[in-house]
């Protein structure tokens, strides 16, 4: 029998807990009888476990400070050191071919048309908006609440 | 008051609260910048850390991302969410190191602070016992000889997806590919992960 | 033609980030001298945040322009944000400051953990009658502690003898925005 969620990224939001309690609740159910989903759970289960296991070592207590300085002397720096920067950690290759095709570009246009400067592409589409930050806010706020309520009686902050 | 088009506050809906500081930052309010380097500083050299497993380079990396970061304020326009455009730039440094080839000297390598050390949560009460150790040893660098086999792009979506929690939709904005090439990466990048670390879930070891 | 080249090079020298980064805006006012650099903690946040501020300016509105303002969202999930509003404004003010100060600290968290304290909220909801009372009691305590105090609390031999790990964690995710702090 095919399974329809065999190559699907529902069984990975099922196993990371990211699907909604109505999606879930279908998924615990097919797991009942699809023997590869449970075991796929069962193996993803564990992935998540030892990724979690995984804790990247502390940050540095200077890190501010030195990116501080950095920035310093970036400021101070002068174009050409600030344009040569911009080449670190391996940026070179489509750095150099971007700045000798827009020199091409540049070149000719100057040469044969008004002088304009690109303009990069446009936005890409925008995920988040203003209305679903307040429907996040407000579920946090009835969140705490709740918690709030369940616990002791009134405290001080 | 409302302003604008299905506006409340007279920002652009599309400006998430992060993208507010930046803008704040572009006005000249580097106390915003402090803000925006506190909450995501950590993150950052996590995702650089996990990505070439050098914590030096990995700090060196995530300096580079932020300095980046507030070189670009004057110019900066909310285009798209303030964490796509931050690990965007923190994912084509870390490629672009690893590309470069510099990977092998780090890749087999404990972390030089952690050696032998077990992380802060889990410590018990008691030491760990010296089998403890050498198992929690042993575990972890599989799990990062496992991530390191992965192929650097879907490392990233892996380490953005689990770690990050990023939607398929945002690590599709990070990576500049479509929200299915993100969905095949990782599908295959997990599918490889469960093939080596799958046993971890029987209290086995190899 | 050096008048040529000479412009087609400061074109070049202008080349934007790689980044995606829209066109240039207007310089900004200078910033401020090397002395003035901010402090690396971060600044105490002068009042509320953005996002508590758009909830507060969508509660002063009529309903037809809380309506209006949220038009992005579908029907269900405009109505469910409209009743939560409803019900926060009817809560006594000390509850509603208590609940904007927790979440305050909440937004400034990085999104992962913020969505760790959500979940552990949720899980703490779903509790057992018995455990949610013993978890919580046990919470009521370690909020209240300075947070060294809270740290050996938790690091405890009968801390950990009488939590799950599960419980632990989530009294460790939920204390970060109810622990009692000078701020």
């Amino acid at each position: 029998m095919n399974c329809p969620y065999k190559s699907d990224e529902t069984l990975l939001d099922y196993t990371a807990g990211r699907l909604s309690p109505d999606k879930a609740a279908t998924l615990d159910l097919h797991m009942q009888t699809c023997r590869d989903c449970a075991a796929l759970r069962f193996e993803q289960t564990a992935v998540w476990g030892a990724l979690d296991a995984w804790e990247p070592a502390p940050v540095s207590t200077d890190f501010n400070r030195r990116l501080w300085q950095r920035i310093d002397a970036a400021d101070a720096a002068p174009w050409y050191q600030r344009l040569a920067d911009s080449f670190r950690f391996g940026n070179w290759k489509p750095a150099f071919a971007l700045t000798a095709a827009m020199l091409v570009i540049a070149a000719g246009f100057v040469l044969d048309h008004p002088r304009e400067l690109r303009q990069p592409a446009g936005a890409e589409g925008v995920s988040t908006t203003e209305a679903e930050q307040v429907e996040q806010t407000l579920e946090d706020l009835q969140l705490l609440h709740q918690f709030d309520s369940a616990t002791a009686a009134p405290k001080q902050m | 008051m409302m302003q604008g088009v299905n506006t409340i506050i007279g920002i652009p809906s599309s400006v998430d609260l992060d993208a507010q500081l930046m803008l704040q930052v572009r006005e000249g309010d580097d106390g915003s910048f402090a803000v925006l380097l506190e909450k995501y500083r950590n993150p950052v050299i996590h995702f650089t850390f996990r990505m070439v497993q050098d914590r030096a380079i990995a700090e060196e990396l995530a300096q580079e991302v932020f300095l980046r970061v507030y070189r670009s304020r004057q110019t900066y326009e909310p285009t798209a969410r303030f964490t796509t455009w931050l690990f965007r730039i923190a994912t084509h440094l870390a490629l672009n190191w690893l590309r470069d080839g510099k990977k092998e000297r780090g890749q087999h390598r404990l972390d030089d602070d952690r050696d032998g050390e077990m992380p802060a949560r889990e410590v018990p009460d008691r030491l760990p016992s010296m089998e403890q150790r050498m198992v929690y040893q042993a575990r972890l660098q599989e799990v990062r000889d496992a991530i390191a086999k992965l192929p650097d792009k879907q490392r990233a979506a892996v380490l953005m997806h689990k770690y990050e929690e990023m939607e398929y939709s945002q690590i599709a904005g990070v990576l500049e590919c479509s929200e299915s090439a993100v969905k095949s990466l990782l599908f295959r990048a997990y599918e490889s992960l469960r093939s080596q670390l799958a046993y971890m879930a029987n209290g086995e070891s190899k | 033609m050096n008048s040529r080249l000479t412009i087609a090079l400061l074109a070049a020298a202008g080349v934007q980030t790689l980044y995606g980064q829209a066109p240039k805006t207007p310089r900004a006012p200078a910033k401020p001298p090397v002395g003035a650099r901010p402090a690396q903690q971060a600044p105490k946040a002068a009042g509320n945040g953005p996002a508590i501020e758009n909830v507060r300016r969508l509660a002063q509105m009529s309903p037809e322009e809380r309506q209006k303002a949220l038009a992005n969202l579908p029907p269900e999930r405009r109505q469910a944000v409209m009743k939560r509003l409803q019900d926060f404004q009817k809560l006594p003010p000390a509850e509603r400051q208590r609940s904007v100060v927790e979440e305050e600290r909440l937004q400034r968290l990085p999104q992962q953990k913020q969505n760790q304290v959500r979940k552990s909220l949720r899980q703490f909801k779903d509790l057992p009658d018995d455990r949610k009372a013993a978890v919580g009691s046990e919470l009521d305590r370690l909020n209240a502690m300075p947070d060294e105090d809270r740290r050996a609390r938790m690091n405890s031999e009968e801390f950990r003898n009488r939590y799950s790990p599960a419980e632990q964690q989530m009294m460790s995710n939920i204390s970060e925005v109810t622990a009692r702090r000078e701020e």
